[in-house]
């Protein structure tokens, strides 16, 4: 196949016909399932903390603890909670008199604001939940495992998450590299 | 845009836009997706299009914005069934030849950045139509087609990039 035939091979690929139908299907309900799993983490990962948040003051006992250490912890639970629901606003879109490349660099931004705000959140909720947990408590071999246990699996699903994100926005960065190459 | 017109106009370009899941997506079940996908981002961003460009143009730079910012799954999507379907899937690549398979493979063998030149430049945009979709120069595009047709036909020719 020569360079004169890429066109003609082009236009030549079979394509299917889908009906209108199905295509009206599709403008009602996005159910794209890479994103709709993400959001639903999300949104249950968000119902979760906010139900711990309203719990955690008469089930983990806060009114042994300061108030200040009450408000760090219900601070980074909440914070948790408002930067998860960010993801919501990720999904890149382009106006008509937009480009590609701008578009690409606006959405890079919005991964790695979304991607290191993430990272700094959880890490405060950990810290806020240590610093919780560990106020006002005689420590015994017990309390101290569980309190590693929980760290350790704290810290791989940061790790799992930083990998994900990561390579997403490696992804981006590297298309944006290559428009720009000979500029 | 009414629903009405805007399904005529989906239908119109639904070879070139299922051509574009094509390249960027190997899997039927991520070919689907990311058609879907781009669906739905062309209705959503439907009022951003007020006629100064062709509507081409515009069909064709959300659906490649689509493709390079989608969320891809992790793992080939594997379903199974407890039947065997009576009939296709719409989005069957039944019909295709082996010689289209070739080109679509290699075509997939690219990088992201060079899919979306090679596909602007197949589908007859001219130099300048893809320097303003992309936000480059006509010069850079044109070095970059160069280069990415040499590397498609060692693809082609070798099965090697």
């Amino acid at each position: 196949m020569e360079p004169n035939d890429f066109r003609n091979n082009w236009k030549n690929i079979s394509t299917p016909n889908l009906s209108s139908k199905s295509i009206y299907d599709m403008l009602k309900t996005n159910t794209h399932p890479v994103l709709r799993n993400a959001k639903l983490q999300v949104t249950i990962e968000s119902i979760f903390l906010v139900l711990f948040l309203i719990t955690y003051y008469t089930a983990l006992d806060g009114q042994d603890k300061p108030l200040y250490i009450n408000i760090i912890f219900a601070g980074t639970i909440l914070l948790n909670v408002i930067q998860q629901l960010t993801i919501f606003n990720l999904p890149s879109y382009i106006s008509a008199e937009s480009n590609i490349r701008t578009s690409l660099k606006s959405y890079k931004r919005n991964l790695s604001r979304f991607y290191i705000l993430t990272i700094v959140t959880r890490i405060s909720f950990m810290f806020g939940f240590i610093l919780f947990s560990t106020s006002n408590i005689i420590w015994g071999t017990n309390k101290l495992i569980s309190l590693m246990l929980l760290v350790v699996i704290f810290f791989i699903q940061l790790i799992l998450f930083q990998r994900t994100w990561y390579k997403r926005i490696i992804n981006i960065r590297n298309d944006i590299q290559y428009f720009e190459d000979g500029e | 845009m009414e629903e009405a017109q805007f399904l005529t106009m989906i239908q119109t370009f639904q070879p070139m836009l299922y051509k574009i899941c094509r390249v960027y997506r190997p899997s039927r079940q991520d070919q689907e997706d990311l058609f879907q996908e781009i669906i739905y981002q062309l209705w959503k961003s439907q009022h951003s299009f007020k006629g100064n460009s062709q509507i081409k143009t515009w069909i064709y730079k959300v659906a490649i914005n689509t493709a390079l910012t989608d969320f891809r799954k992790k793992k080939p999507d594997i379903r199974y069934t407890d039947q065997i379907p009576d009939t296709e899937s719409e989005f069957s690549n039944s019909d295709s030849t082996n010689q289209e398979t070739l080109f679509i493979e290699a075509l997939q063998q690219l990088t992201d950045g060079e899919k979306t030149i090679i596909t602007l430049y197949l589908e007859s945009f001219s130099y300048k139509e893809i320097a303003g979709i992309l936000g480059i120069s006509e010069n850079n595009v044109g070095v970059k087609i160069n280069r990415i047709k040499i590397k498609l036909q060692n693809i082609l020719n070798h099965g090697t990039k």
